[in-house]
């Protein structure tokens, strides 16, 4: 894309995959906490 | 209105900006643990893109424009791999397991962490001296960087940008300590991210597009656009590692894990320091197309401020400016408070019994900041090489030093103090063993083989590898103490 190898190209796809990554990590966990905090409540 | 003034009237706005933080902050200083790392009570957003400003420096936003001036795209890299390893991993691993044990431990600064994390009092003599030795060497490559960006975009001589920029940084650093460099950072880190974004914008303007400034880059050298191209692998690998991996043993970057206030803003800055790392990608990038602008440059750091200076309007080129002072001086204050805490409260205080209160240790914490400070603007004035070059071989000795210890100390119940030592000491001599070696090849021809990769390499996997056979062969164990998940 944009005349970019393949190789180099790479760079952008891994920094939007880690993007994602972290965001899922991030909003399950805090997830599971706020889920065990309610648990704990009852 | 007259362009210089221009810049004059919005750098000094900023300035007063900063040092106004630095006073209001000093007011909130009241005890050590508030001046070395903010009382640990600082928030998600505040802490992670303090990281990011502290991460990214005018280190990478000059000294890495150089590098993509002179490789090419493969350097797109080494900003992928940050985000990766130097963000997002970094604060996966290490941020909720430092803030717990350091909070249990009530350690401030990194050798206090492997003095009572190891119960060992040679690990605080022996990382301080590393600490505030290396760092210094890391201040002169900010400085550099600083000094270069005054003398292109201000025609001010070299020298007196490094004293000015220097200096400024000195006076807030002293007076406000810990949380005026996160305050300062927090804001250094918005001013950075929009004058990058600014500077991406206009670059892709000037070289009509990406398709057609890649086009121009391959037109030069079609191995400015490949991967590794004319970096070669042995070159790329360890650079990639040195400014992504090495984050993990640098106690300038460590420090926001101490003093963030909950698990909880672990995990959400863990999501704002990788999403803020991405801005890494922007040096880099028009570094490599400003070489179809700008061939033939001598100095390579140069490549930034010369596409600033010639294709941005004025009242951007102003906002960049501050963009780079702003994100140089952040380094630097964090740099210096870390320095301070080393020499001070580990070395003279702990190691030394020197017999000194709370308030003399904030005193004399902020003197040794001015004379560390100092001490850099005095090297920086004549320096010994690229910004990145300087930052490598700095971050290679402290991370060489300090990373596995740091790693093990969080997780592994099976180190041994004898293991400790042997990694810290192991990793400091083979780093600076390798470089020394490097530079005696280089100067009977170019190195070959596997010379080529950086000393950080070899000096984290004698450190890693002496830790781990060292401690499974002898006995004198020191568990990780149990910490209180809150």
């Amino acid at each position: 894309m944009w005349g970019i190898p393949l190789l180099t190209f790479l760079s952008f796809i891994a920094a939007i995959i880690t993007v994602l990554v972290a965001s899922i990590w991030a909003f399950i966990s805090n997830r599971n906490e706020e889920t065990g905090h309610q648990e704990g409540e009852e | 209105m007259n362009q210089s003034l221009l810049y004059i009237i919005v750098m000094v706005i900023y300035f007063a900006v900063l040092v106004v933080v630095g006073f209001v902050t000093q007011r909130s200083t009241k005890s050590t643990a508030d001046y070395h790392i903010g009382g640990r009570r600082i928030g998600a957003m505040v802490s992670a893109l303090s990281f990011v400003a502290a991460y990214f420096s005018s280190v990478v936003i000059i000294g890495g424009g150089g590098y993509g001036y002179k490789y090419g795209l493969s350097t797109l890299w080494i900003a992928a791999i940050n985000v990766l390893i130097g963000c997002f991993l970094a604060w996966l691993v290490l941020g909720k397991r430092t803030r717990e044990l350091t909070k249990k431990l009530k350690a401030v600064t990194m050798p206090d962490f492997f003095a009572k994390r190891y119960h060992l009092p040679f690990a605080r003599i022996f990382v301080s001296i590393v600490i505030s030795l290396f760092l210094i060497i890391y201040n002169v490559s900010i400085l550099k960087g600083l000094g270069d960006t005054f003398n292109v975009l201000l025609g001010i001589d070299y020298k007196w940008g490094v004293v000015i920029s220097g200096l400024i940084v000195l006076v807030y650093v002293s007076y406000g300590g810990y949380l005026a460099v996160v305050w300062t950072g927090f804001i250094q880190a918005l001013i950075m991210g929009v004058s990058l974004i600014l500077l991406l914008i206009n670059t892709l303007r000037v070289t009509g597009g990406l398709t057609a400034g890649v086009a121009a880059l391959k037109a030069i050298d079609t191995g400015l656009v490949e991967t590794p191209g004319l970096w070669g692998f042995p070159g790329m690998i360890s650079y990639v590692l040195v400014v992504s991996l090495g984050v993990w043993g640098m106690p300038q970057m460590l420090a926001r894990f101490y003093s963030i206030k909950d698990n909880k803003a672990v995990r959400n800055g863990a999501l704002i320091a990788t999403i803020g790392g991405c801005i890494a990608f922007i040096p880099y990038l028009v570094g490599a197309l400003a070489r179809t602008k700008f061939p033939g440059l001598e100095n390579a750091d140069l490549a930034i401020p010369m596409m600033v200076n010639t294709y941005l309007p004025t009242i951007v080129i102003a906002i960049f400016f501050v963009g780079v002072i702003a994100a140089g001086m952040s380094t630097f204050s964090s740099v210096l408070i870390i320095s301070a805490g080393a020499l001070i409260r580990d070395l003279l205080k702990t190691s030394f019994s020197f017999k000194i209160n709370d308030k003399q240790e904030i005193q004399w914490s902020m003197f040794s900041n001015f004379i560390i400070g100092l001490i850099s603007i005095l090297l920086a004035l004549k320096p010994p090489g690229l910004v990145l070059q300087l930052t490598a071989f700095s971050w290679a000795v402290i991370a060489s030093t300090c990373l596995a210890p740091f790693l093990f100390g969080l997780y592994w119940n099976g180190t041994t103090k004898t293991g400790v030592i042997f990694s810290m000491v192991g990793g400091f001599l083979v780093s600076i063993g390798w470089m020394i070696l490097q530079q005696i090849l280089k100067s009977h021809g170019p190195i070959q083989g596997i010379y080529q990769y950086h000393g950080f390499i070899p000096g984290v996997i004698a450190s890693l590898l002496l830790m781990i056979i060292v401690s499974l062969i002898t006995k004198d164990k020191v568990p990780v103490p149990k910490s209180d998940h809150k």
